[in-house]
């Protein structure tokens, strides 16, 4: 090689010399960085008059700005085929020494059936094949045990289990070959079933459950497509295998990643790594219990009775209770949504088939039916007296929704993205997904579970939410819309609910919306929080928040006792509440307790500083609460609390124009505005301002809370008197806001009026309340 | 409240001190755990997608992200060395799944596939996979910068932003690298 040829290196590009390319690479860049009108001259003066290097040239930045399909799209949607698991690998011609497969007959979201000859006895068999990549990381012997069990089941309503085994990598279970159509494709094509036909399906299903159940075995995927019709009867099948891949699942050992070495490949399918981290129940969507929809770890044989449920009600309705609805919808309708009544939809169902089928779609499953023993008994009551018409023929369902068997836990850990866990809610694997249903009542015993998602828009929502909820906007409404548009994206994440509820339940201290216009929806948000994990303690907040403008002041108390329980460490907010709370039952010392541990965890909450400094100055401590309030003006001048807070502990100092600015950036018509405003003597603006409020249409309010503050610091006790009581009528804020310590109930203090009203709102008439108020120090 | 018990299969647990810490041979050790991640999540949208989702590279590395770090605790810069460890072990991803697959299949294989190709089935996916490593590699030895874009903008799906604000240069240069890297990989890939 001559020493004038330029070498080709490792590192060149094609034709293209990496030598060559680095001395054009600036002169390219000089025409990529120009405007395009300016490029031909760019050109020209870059290759310095050399027409061949300006071709060179040309053509490289031509060759930049055309399209390359295969890096224009993220790597992950080009290259997409080498993310999933190979599901294609061969199977082998002979299984077992005894199995020749002949050809596959089809295939589920687990296994791959073969039609097979076993040579042994002479006869046609189904070979079911778990999916290679699932059965790669099952625990192998737990499988074949769970199978054993299945393989006992002997009844004339259930397809047999005759053998099982692993061999040549593959794991299977041989079953007779069931040539019959099964139920799906029987709905799919055939005539609709009359009524009677129906019953009769209903039956042999439930005596095979019964049977199946009565052993100890559950089959966890009841639905049409594992019922076969054959010689007039229906045969349940794949009883216990569901169950035999999680259990393998979850029993297995599997390496710890991370630690040493980049895992291999393959080793691990992901779908398996899902159900080992969560220990779930293998299921149809469409037909799958709430509670193994959630991964509840203790689903039994009630679930088979919920589907046995929604197979019913498809009989007789053509589709499953819920249908057409993305994955997360559906299993969020079946953990939370009642089904339209059958009798509804289907005029042909016998009234009792009616009543049974609701039952067995009962979320909680204490209120199913107990037995698939009592299915029977209700059906063998109905199959004699109930009407025998031909139902229409129920339309085919969308197969996405119906065939594919997910893993539960899969589908919910797949959208919702674990959560903090800096904390001590970190938990086992297995107990991450023991779910917070309905079924858990007490908040102590839920486990932790998922309460994120993982959609970046609903995330970015939540975050935005939780910023305006933290800042106290004047206008909460900010934070409810983005929590509210959070929930609407994705309709299981819980934080999300949970921030809404708390949003909600701060509402009217900020927005003209009524503490009773805000009841149900708090509730309905903090339900439904609490349903997707128990173990959050905002909802609590709210709900307790909810008790206090209903004056349920003990229910309130238990509310926030429990969110202070299972609070996140960096979460103030039930410390905060519950210090109001105290502040409210006249508890300053209590109060300030929980407000410096509030302060503790956050020392740079304005919000916090806030109460600290209010609750001072209640105490009389004016010194501390001045040094507090200035704190709290450092950590943030513009939030509402420190705002309104700050402007009475400034009235309290004799600052009225301190007082007077701090409020000019508060609402106008905020009661605490107009009641500062009165009380530095600008009570024109104040009664204008007033009558103002009062002339809107439909009537604010808090406009009777704010017509007694006006009253109570010009010094007419009368005509504030009787504000509060119309305010108490309507159910006004004013016992939960400011407080009933709080200085501009001074004048009343002491009143019989004002203890009457105290008494209607479930308060004491303590000394604190009542009594003289500590003078200012 | 039941006492924590120790997580058996989560590796990511100490992430985000490990990220605040920042030091280059932490960030390396991290790579196994957010590739751990990348690679369930990866699979998991896969399969949902078959009921109709969409699957995109910024989706995988947000959900890592989130299941990685509390994203409220942890500062931009932070998350910005998380989106360059999670290119890079979503690089990893793909090719290690594509060594795994060719081993596999080793025979035919004759045909050169390019970058210039639509849609590709597994075993050219595989095989191009595998090219555009090697050539990614040669691209860093000539132009370590432009091969950082790649990883970023191509396995991270990041955007010209987030990859700015990772390589720490402007996004114009950013846009002019991956216009020079796709071109220079391009031609190294062409028969």
């Amino acid at each position: 090689m001559s020493d004038s040829e330029p070498r080709q290196s490792s590192s060149d590009f094609g034709s293209l010399l990496a030598d060559r390319w680095l001395q054009l690479s600036p002169l390219v860049d000089a025409v990529l960085d120009a405007p395009r009108d300016r490029r031909s001259s760019v050109l020209t003066e870059v290759s310095g008059g050399d027409a061949q290097l300006r071709d060179e040239i040309e053509r490289l930045v031509d060759e930049c700005e055309r399209a390359v399909p295969m890096l224009d799209r993220p790597a992950a949607e080009g290259f997409s085929h080498l993310l999933v698991a190979d599901p294609d690998a061969a199977i082998p011609e002979m299984l077992g020494g005894r199995y020749r497969i002949e050809r596959e007959v089809g295939r589920g979201g687990m296994a791959r059936v073969y039609l097979a000859r076993d040579l042994k006895h002479s006869r046609s068999v189904a070979v079911k094949v778990i999916r290679p990549d699932l059965a790669r990381s099952l625990g192998r012997e737990r499988f074949l045990r769970e199978i054993e069990i299945a393989a006992r089941l002997r009844h004339p309503n259930i397809v047999p289990v005759y053998d099982s085994g692993d061999t040549g990598g593959a794991l299977y279970f041989v079953m007779p070959y069931e040539e019959g159509p099964s139920l799906r494709e029987r709905l799919r094509v055939g005539p609709g079933m009359s009524s009677g036909e129906c019953v009769s399906v209903l039956r042999d299903v439930a005596r095979a459950l019964a049977y199946a159940h009565e052993h100890g075995v559950v089959h966890r995927d009841v639905k049409p497509d594992n019922v076969m019709l054959s010689s007039g009867a229906a045969v349940v099948t794949d009883f216990g295998i569901a169950k035999a891949i999680a259990a393998a699942a979850g029993g297995d050992e599997t390496p710890r990643p991370g630690s040493d070495s980049v895992p291999i490949v393959g080793t691990q399918p992901d779908s398996l790594r899902a159900i080992t981290q969560t220990g779930v129940g293998i299921g149809t969507p469409a037909y799958m219990a709430p509670e193994q929809a959630v991964g509840d770890l203790t689903t039994d044989h009630r679930a088979d009775i919920y589907s046995f449920g929604c197979l019913a009600y498809e009989l007789f309705a053509g589709h499953p209770p819920f249908h057409n609805l993305p994955l997360r919808e559906m299993i969020s309708a079946h953990v939370g949504t009642a089904p339209v009544p059958l009798a509804a939809v289907s005029a042909a169902v016998p009234e009792s088939v009616s009543r049974l089928v609701a039952r067995c779609l009962e979320k909680k499953p204490a209120a199913r039916p107990q037995r698939a023993q009592e299915l029977l008994t209700e059906l063998d009551a109905a199959q004699t007296t109930g009407p025998n018409a031909a139902i229409r023929r129920p339309r085919p369902l969308p197969r996405a929704v119906l065939v594919t068997p997910v893993i539960a836990g899969f589908a919910l850990i797949g959208y919702l993205a674990t959560r903090d866990r800096t904390t001590s809610l970190v938990k086992a694997p297995h107990e991450v997904t023991m779910a917070a249903l309905p079924v858990v009542s007490d908040p102590i015993q839920a486990r932790e579970r998922p309460a994120r998602t993982v959609n970046p828009e609903a995330y970015r929502l939540y975050v935005l939410g939780q910023r305006a909820l933290t800042m106290r906007q004047q206008r909460m409404q900010a934070s409810v819309e983005r929590f509210r548009r959070a929930t609407e994206l994705d309709t299981l994440y819980a934080d999300a609910f949970s921030g809404l509820s708390l949003a909600l339940a701060l509402a009217p201290y900020f927005e003209p919306i009524t503490t009773r216009q805000v009841a149900g929806p708090v509730r309905a948000a903090a339900e439904r929080a609490l349903r997707l994990d128990s173990t959050l303690a905002p909802p609590h907040v709210a709900l307790g928040m909810v008790h206090q403008y209903a004056y349920h002041w003990d229910s309130a108390a238990a509310e926030l006792q429990t969110a202070i329980r299972l609070r996140k460490p960096d979460d103030i907010e039930p410390l905060v509440q519950y210090g109001r709370y105290m502040l409210h039952q006249g508890r300053a010392a209590d109060a300030l307790q929980q407000f410096l541990i509030a302060r503790r965890t956050e020392p740079a909450s304005a919000l916090v500083s806030s109460w600290v400094a209010f609750t001072y100055l209640l105490q009389g401590q004016m010194d501390s609460a001045l040094v507090e309030s200035e704190r709290a003006f450092q950590n943030d001048s513009t939030n509402y609390t420190t705002l309104q807070l700050g402007a009475t502990v400034r009235v309290r100092r004799g600052d009225f124009a301190g007082a007077r600015d701090l409020v000019d950036r508060l609402s106008p018509y905020d009661s605490r505005t107009l009641w500062t405003l009165a009380v530095i003597g600008d009570t024109a603006t104040a009664l204008q301002r007033l009558r103002e409020l009062e002339r809107r249409r439909p009537t604010p309010w808090l406009s009777r809370t704010t017509r007694s503050f006006v009253m109570l610091a010009m010094g007419d006790t009368t005509a504030a008197m009787a504000a509060l009581e119309r305010a108490t009528d309507a159910n006004e804020l004013w016992p939960a806001f400011p407080g009933v310590l709080d200085p501009i109930y001074d004048p009343i203090r002491s009143s019989a009026r004002f203890h009457a009203l105290l008494r209607r709102v479930n308060l004491p008439l303590s000394d604190a309340i009542v009594g003289p108020r500590p003078v200012p120090r | 409240m039941a006492a924590p018990r120790q997580m058996e299969h989560t590796p990511d647990v100490d992430v985000l001190q490990e990220l605040r810490s920042g030091r280059r041979d932490s960030l390396d050790r991290l790579l196994p755990a957010v590739y751990e991640q990348l690679r369930v999540i990866a699979s998991r949208q896969l399969t949902l997608r078959k009921g109709g989702g969409t699957l995109s590279t910024t989706g995988l590395i947000h959900e890592a992200y989130l299941k990685l770090v509390d994203q409220s605790r942890v500062a931009w810069r932070d998350r910005s060395h998380f989106f360059a460890l999670a290119s890079v072990a979503m690089r990893h991803v793909l090719v290690d799944r594509a060594k795994a697959r060719l081993a596999q299949k080793r025979e035919g294989g004759l045909r050169r596939v390019t970058l210039d190709e639509e849609q590709l089935d597994a075993d050219d996916q595989a095989e191009l996979m595998v090219d555009l490593n090697d050539a990614i590699d040669k691209l860093a030895v000539t132009e370590p910068r432009l091969a950082r874009v790649v990883e970023c903008r191509f396995f991270g799906g990041l955007s010209e932003e987030e990859t700015a604000e990772v390589l720490e240069v402007t996004a114009r240069t950013v846009q002019r690298d991956w216009a020079k890297a796709r071109m220079l990989l391009r031609r190294a890939l062409s028969p």
